[in-house]
């Protein structure tokens, strides 16, 4: 039990990691930028959650514009590899009429503040603590992201991490913005 | 039969019938801290499996809630982080079923992986927290995925070998109506013992 306490102290950000944080940079150079069509476009399963403030989301509420969904943890590397590019991502998409949502699967809003003081991340981190919303989106691992038509219906996932600022990334989501995108795309 | 006993039998026939495939076997030593991986890279696909020594998940999992005792359990049941990733320039996606691969011993006796499933049955017998148990759900690979093309994920699998053991490691998967597999041979637990 010594030997476990001496070596944790010692090694605590290596140690809460899910990975060793090279093995998720290796990733980020060899990431494919896409988005994968879902052709059954789902209705995406509506939610209502607080953010770490207390401010209330309902998905059902944005109909009208693109949303982008990305499910996450603060221990899991390619999604904290993935978010400095999602803030950049937002800071482009919201006065374009994107939003952008984050929902932080299974962590009490104390573990994400301690996130967020190191990572500037201004867009909405909601809480899923009892992992049920979570449970109830077609998601198997983190990360994943959809992106949400102004119909609320779920258009392209992608799972794994991305660089969200990545222009041709965004230009699909963009896209939808215009009526019948979608349907023109199929 | 259960739904368990079915896949098991699938998972044996499939590792019968499936095609070889062509591709690149890697293996690296991190020098600085000994952990070793495996990897696999060619026709679509890639697999990495790096070692994480049992105070690693020692650590880790009671550090998201789970008792000593269960945090133990998982610690010495040979846990490697698994990266698999559909490469292809095709449409065609990747799927796989943790169920279907196989760990051989030195003998050539093979056995499944344990899985998700198995870890909660015991977490529930333990009276686990939920939140303990959400966090190793999501920590784990999913035991059943479907990638497209560029996704990709990351998490943790248990081999249930012990520690410091020596296994071969019989991978399969379906790539579009393809069905694929793949053996990496040599690849070991990581021993117990402080980094």
């Amino acid at each position: 039990m010594h030997r476990l306490l001496f070596v944790t102290a010692l090694l605590l950000p290596l140690l809460t990691q899910a990975a060793p944080a090279p093995s998720a940079t290796t990733q980020t150079a060899k990431m494919a930028q896409t988005l994968t069509p879902v052709e059954a476009l789902p209705l995406a399963p509506d939610f209502t959650l607080r953010d770490a403030d207390g401010e209330s989301y309902r998905l059902s509420a944005l109909r009208g514009q693109p949303v982008i969904v990305n499910f996450w943890a603060t221990w899991c590397p390619p999604c904290r590899e993935e978010m400095p590019s999602m803030q950049r991502a937002w800071e482009s998409l919201q006065p374009q009429g994107v939003v952008l949502l984050a929902i932080n699967v299974g962590e009490s809003a104390d573990t994400i503040f301690q996130f967020t003081g190191n990572t500037q991340l201004d867009f909405p981190i909601l809480l899923d603590e009892d992992g049920t919303v979570s449970e109830a989106w077609p998601l198997k691992g983190l990360p994943t992201t959809f992106v949400i038509d102004p119909q609320g219906r779920i258009v392209y996932s992608a799972i794994g991490g991305r660089e969200w600022d990545d222009p041709k990334l965004l230009q699909p989501v963009l896209e939808l913005r215009r009526p019948s995108t979608v349907a023109q795309h199929r | 039969m259960t739904n368990n006993g079915l896949r098991t039998v699938v998972g044996m026939t499939l590792l019968g019938l499936c095609a070889a495939v062509q591709g690149e076997t890697v293996y690296q030593r991190d020098p600085q801290n000994g952990l070793e991986s495996w990897g696999w890279h060619g026709d679509g696909a890639s697999f990495t499996f790096t070692q994480r020594l049992p105070d690693q998940s020692r650590a880790y999992f009671q550090g998201r809630g789970l008792t000593p005792e269960a945090a133990e359990e998982v610690a010495m049941a040979c846990v490697f982080q698994a990266i698999v990733r559909n490469d292809t320039d095709l449409s065609a996606p990747l799927e796989l079923h943790l169920a279907d691969w196989r760990v051989s011993d030195a003998a050539g006796r093979a056995q499944p992986l344990r899985l998700e499933a198995e870890w909660q049955q015991q977490w529930q017998r333990l009276a686990l927290t939920q939140a303990a148990r959400i966090a190793f759900r999501w920590s784990l690979f999913p035991s059943q995925q479907r990638f497209q093309p560029g996704d990709w994920n990351m998490g943790m699998v248990t081999f249930n070998r012990p520690p410091g053991s020596r296994f071969d490691l019989d991978i399969v998967w379906q790539q579009g109506d393809e069905p694929r597999q793949l053996r990496i041979e040599g690849m070991r637990c990581a021993p117990d013992q402080p980094i």
